[in-house]
């Protein structure tokens, strides 16, 4: 595919967001219009002895109220295990549990009359850390235990590789319950249809699985459901899984009135999914010579109150908690222990932030106990394809590890980190350091991992694209488009995108595990591939041009055995009556063979970056600024560099939040930063200045060579960013985030 | 929920007066209502009644007249921290002003609703308080002027009676041989609410030495408060650019804050924090005048 070229175009989507007139699916209304509102649980754990709805419901404008004895379907969802009630019957498990829903004329009485729906709660201890919450004698959140998912993998001896080493590292790190803050609130639009069907109108991030979800929790056929996600006013992983759709859904049906809910932010951050924040333990060997012998991990991570994908997200932590360095002796461990901390999911990074912020901290620590610089060491110890992984698969695919830290090191940052640590105030210091990640992408080995897509030539000679992956920020659509105008041989612009909807677009998996390009170049070229295959067969029926003939793409139209023609004749011949359709399947390759133990591991395909960061410390408050941060990013190929450059200055911004400001505090299950206040983000006066150094080595099994970008920008600065505290100041810092008074503390351990 | 309440657009001062001897304790005034929005969505308004004073034009200046800076009680941070006079003449409240919220709340948000809403934690409190301000007060019997100082009685509560207003806060403006400063320490670096701030005034006198000292620190007491202690240490300095000496100086203030722990701090911390943030901001603005030996 060396012939296609990419423009660097504008955002296909850009027009529309910049002058405010997309419109998400908070945005929609529809005649008849109720408002939903969620009664939420007033203790983060009881026991719920009895609703009584009957004053809610004489208020004027009420029009239902719904406990569980109301759900039609089965009372519970979560893309692994359905352990999340939709409403509460008989225990709630943290504060944003549901225990009755209100549909109302106007927002204003549907909270009203929430505050008037009277539950009687007993009252049971809070489950608040994940270590305590193992000890058999802790009360149980669920009733087979908090043990939500325990694996073990192991590779060699670690005892003996300990043993063998010369410097042992051994530290425990913490992190934080971060939030992902979508501009976009969890939010939608029920509406039933005249036919006893429900259309749901909700920002998401896989149409079709919440199709699923919700024809069980409704008790109907799934193709009674419709689901329109598309665009999604950000996700981060976050909307992957259901958030308010199965309450609205209920509602609706039960009224036969849309019903609409926009979370206000302090109902989110109470009720919505976080990251999983994790505890890791560590050890880590290594020969005088920097050589990795051995590295044993023990990671508890904070489910919160609900599965979803926390055994998933476990188990990519344990996949990347040896990075792909080449260690001969693993054991990595992990607990996802269910607790009353709200809830946690899918977040961009899915686990690897966590692990890797412990791991590179060894890394450099044994760097400095050795003698040795942070990329001597690193480079010691990368893989390359062909190897066999920390945790005993062999590497298959590019592995770029070497080229990211390559051309890291050669960035104008590092090259001249000397003088950019220089400063003239006796109370500031400057540290640089840097850092590199693997990411595994897609669902991993097990999980069936497909997409498709359609490409319609339609009647007027321009083309459709349908496909589930949905739009939520990450400029996919555009990257989407240029691929199939690319294969196609016209202009971006003559490429329309329908996607995010169960009707008019395909699966395409979801829109998460850094997949979408890469599922989605691959579907595409297989889409493209069919379009060629049904236009020599659409002139083979009239011409008799032989049913093998090849069509080829070329300016505007395609070479066919009738000669060159322009898609828009082919499409006055052919796509009158119905578009010609190209159809496109593609299933990902996965390994072999599962670890044992370990479900969906091994990933087979990764993303790659390093990152060097530069901080200011100011010693007398431990405010700690990221001033600039360098990328290096292997994008396999670009198609948008704008948009690689958007992810990245956006991925940066998410790990210097985690890693200097982020953290849902939660009291004895109680959410102590309910809004924006107090649950601090970076603004754009905290971000750095950028550098970025983009390497382009195609990914094999991708038709057009790209590799998911989405999650590995937000990685390396995390670890970077405490590794350049350390430059900095000479303390390591263990827990994250890295807040003033945290370091302060570090700088200044006589204070009590 | 935000509850229903009674709205009155004030034209003018006099008609601003007139509907609070009217409503007494229950109306509440909105100026830039960056404050009063938030309590309301929060359900802590307990008045119902808001008397806009956001378009009474007479309260939104900066000027200065005979020596005396005057600045309206209307008159937004972003009008404080562009404007030229306090630039020359009370650099301090310029400079508090322009690290108030981020560009949105500096537009909307004004010094009387700072200072009227008496937090410990507002950014132009300290600065108006080394700055020697008077806050002129105004009801339908007149109008009284209250040092600063003496203004707040604790935290969100001041001396302001329910039928009066702030028209304007004064203060000597300063010139040269003056130094005034601001030093803000907060979660990140816009939209945060001051984990602790300072502001001083010196004066430099003839032999180089500060002859006067004026510090003042807030969100570590119930009020902003005045660190005469640490102001005399200042004093005590010998006239050379010493950062130890400069940091010895501020040492003193760790005796004269009494914070609290909140979700944004420990106490600890902040004791600790206000001494690094005035030794930072006077090094600065000493570093003008004067030099390493
Ligand atoms: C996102 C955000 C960030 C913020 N950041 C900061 C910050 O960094 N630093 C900081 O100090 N503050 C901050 N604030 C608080 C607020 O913006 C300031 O206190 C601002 O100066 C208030 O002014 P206002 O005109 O908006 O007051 P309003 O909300 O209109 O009023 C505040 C109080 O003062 C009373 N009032 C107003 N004007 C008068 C008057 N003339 N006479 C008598 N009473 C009066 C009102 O009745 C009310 O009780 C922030 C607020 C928000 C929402």
């Amino acid at each position: 595919m060396d012939d296609i070229h990419f423009e660097q175009i504008a955002r296909v989507d850009a027009q529309g967001k910049a002058c405010g007139t997309t419109a998400y699916m908070s945005d929609l209304s529809f005649p008849g219009m109720l408002y939903a509102w969620f009664v939420r649980s007033k203790y983060p754990h009881a026991l719920v002895k009895s609703v009584d709805i009957s004053k809610a419901m004489a208020l004027d404008g009420v029009v239902t109220v719904l406990t569980a004895a109301d759900v039609t379907g089965f009372n519970g969802f979560g893309i692994v295990n359905p352990d999340m009630p939709v409403i509460c019957g008989d225990k709630v498990r943290y504060m944003g549990d549901t225990v009755a829903l209100v549909a109302a004329t106007t927002e204003r009485i549907a909270e009203q009359a929430a505050a008037l729906v009277e539950v009687e709660y007993e009252v049971l201890p809070v489950v608040d850390d994940p270590i305590e919450a193992l000890k058999p004698d802790a009360p149980k959140v669920h009733d087979k235990g908090n043990v939500c998912l325990h694996t073990l993998i192991t590779k060699g001896d670690v005892e003996q590789g300990l043993r063998e080493a010369d410097v042992v590292i051994e530290h425990e790190y913490r992190t934080p319950r971060q939030a992902h803050t979508a501009l976009e609130t969890e939010s939608g639009v029920a509406v039933p249809e005249a036919d006893g069907s429900l259309s749901m109108y909700a920002g998401s991030q896989y149409a079709f699985r919440d199709q699923l979800q919700l024809a069980r929790i409704l008790g109907i056929n799934p193709r009674m459901i419709r689901v329109y996600s598309n665009p999604v006013g950000g996700g981060f992983g976050g909307k992957d899984e259901l958030t308010i759709q199965g309450g609205i859904a209920l509602l609706a049906m039960k009224t036969g009135k849309p019903v609409k809910v926009v979370l206000s932010r302090e109902e989110s951050l109470v009720s919505g999914w976080k990251r999983h924040p994790f505890i890791v333990r560590t050890r880590t060997g290594f020969k005088s010579d920097g050589t990795m012998l051995a590295n044993d991990v023990t990671c508890y991570e904070d489910k919160g109150a609900y599965s979803s994908l926390g055994g998933p997200i476990l188990n990519l932590a344990l996949e990347h908690a040896s990075s792909l360095y080449r260690v001969p002796n693993t054991r990595h461990e992990g607990w996802a222990v269910f607790t009353n901390n709200g809830i946690c999911g899918a977040f961009r990074g899915f686990g690897v932030p966590q692990v890797l912020f412990a791991l590179e901290s060894n890394m450099d620590e044994a760097a400095e106990k050795l003698g040795l610089d942070p990329v001597t060491i690193r480079r010691k110890n990368v893989l390359y394809q062909g190897e066999v992984s920390p945790i005993g698969h062999t590497l298959r695919t590019g592995v770029s590890m070497d080229l990211v830290l390559d051309a890291v090191e050669k960035s104008d940052l590092w090259q001249h980190r000397e003088e950019y640590k220089k400063t003239d105030k006796p109370w500031l210091r400057r540290g640089v350091a840097l850092s590199l990640a693997p990411q595994g992408a897609g669902l991993g080995v097990g999980i069936p991992d497909y997409g498709g897509a359609y490409i319609d030539l339609d009647r007027d000679g321009n083309f459709t694209l349908r496909i589930g992956l949905v739009e939520y920020g990450q400029g996919t659509h555009t990257g989407f488009t240029q691929m199939a105008a690319g294969l196609l041989h016209v202009d971006p612009s003559r490429v329309r995108i329908v996607a995010g909807q169960t009707e008019g677009s395909v699966d395409a998996g979801p829109a998460t595990a850094s997949r979408s390009m890469y599922t989605a170049s691959n579907a595409i070229a297989a889409a493209f591939h069919d379009l060629g295959v049904k236009v020599a067969g659409a002139l083979d029926a009239k011409y008799h041009t032989g049913a093998d003939a090849v069509c080829e793409a070329k300016d505007g139209g395609m070479t066919t055995p009738a000669g060159f023609r322009t898609y828009e004749e082919l499409a006055q011949e052919f796509s009158q009556e119905s578009p010609l359709r190209g159809e496109g399947y593609f299933v990902w390759p996965t390994a072999d063979r599962e670890i044992p133990g370990a479900a969906g591991l091994p990933h087979w395909i990764y993303s790659f970056a390093a990152q060097a960061a530069l901080v200011e410390v100011n010693t007398l408050t431990g405010e700690t600024h990221l001033l600039k941060v360098a990328t290096a990013l292997d994008t396999g190929r670009t198609v948008n560099l704008q948009q690689v450059e958007g992810q990245i200055d956006g991925g940066v911004a998410q790990g210097e939040g985690f890693a200097l400001f982020e953290d849902t505090l939660i009291a004895k299950g109680q959410v102590r930063t309910k809004n924006l206040s107090t649950y601090i983000i970076p603004t754009v006066q905290d971000v750095p200045e950028h550098e970025y150094i983009i390497l382009e080595n195609p990914e094999g099994t991708s038709a057009l060579g790209v590799r998911g970008i989405g999650e590995v920008v937000m990685v390396p600065v995390i670890p970077a960013v405490a590794l350049a505290i350390h430059d900095a100041t000479g303390v390591w810092v263990r827990q994250l985030p890295a807040t003033p008074e945290r370091v302060y503390r570090l700088l200044h351990p006589d204070v009590q | 929920m935000i509850k229903e309440l009674e709205y009155y657009a004030a034209r003018d001062l006099k008609e601003a007066l007139k509907l609070a001897e009217q409503y007494g304790s229950r109306k509440r005034f909105l100026s830039g209502g960056t404050d009063v929005t938030v309590r309301l969505k929060e359900g802590l308004v307990k008045e119902d009644v808001i008397v806009d004073l956001s378009h009474v034009a007479e309260l939104r200046f900066v000027r200065e007249e005979s020596g005396i800076v005057h600045v309206g009680a209307c008159a937004t941070h972003a009008d404080l921290s562009a404007s030229p006079i306090l630039q020359q003449h009370g650099c301090a409240l310029a400079l508090a002003a322009s690290r108030v919220g981020g560009p949105q709340i500096r537009n909307m948000g004004t010094v009387g609703g700072n200072v009227a809403n008496a937090s410990p934690a507002g950014d132009t409190i300290p600065a108006l308080i080394v700055l020697d301000a008077v806050v002129s007060i105004a009801s339908h019997k007149g109008i009284r002027e209250v040092p600063i100082i003496d203004f707040f009685t604790g935290p969100g509560r001041s001396v302001l009676a329910a039928e009066e207003l702030v028209t304007e806060l004064h203060f000597p403006a300063t010139g040269s041989g003056e130094l005034t400063g601001f030093g803000k320490l907060g979660a990140r670096q816009a939209m945060t609410i001051s984990t602790a701030n300072v502001a001083f005034y010196f004066r430099i006198g003839d032999n180089h030495r500060i002859v006067e000292a004026r510090i003042a620190f807030g969100s570590v007491a119930p009020t902003v408060v005045r660190a005469h202690k640490t102001e005399q240490m200042f004093c005590q300095l010998p006239p050379v650019l010493s950062w130890d000496a400069i940091r010895g100086a501020a040492q003193m203030a760790w005796k004269e804050v009494a914070p609290i722990d909140d979700l944004r701090a420990t106490a600890v911390y902040r004791k600790e924090a206000v001494v690094g943030l005035l030794a930072e901001a006077a090094y600065e603005a000493l570093a003008s005048c004067w030099h390493e030996r």
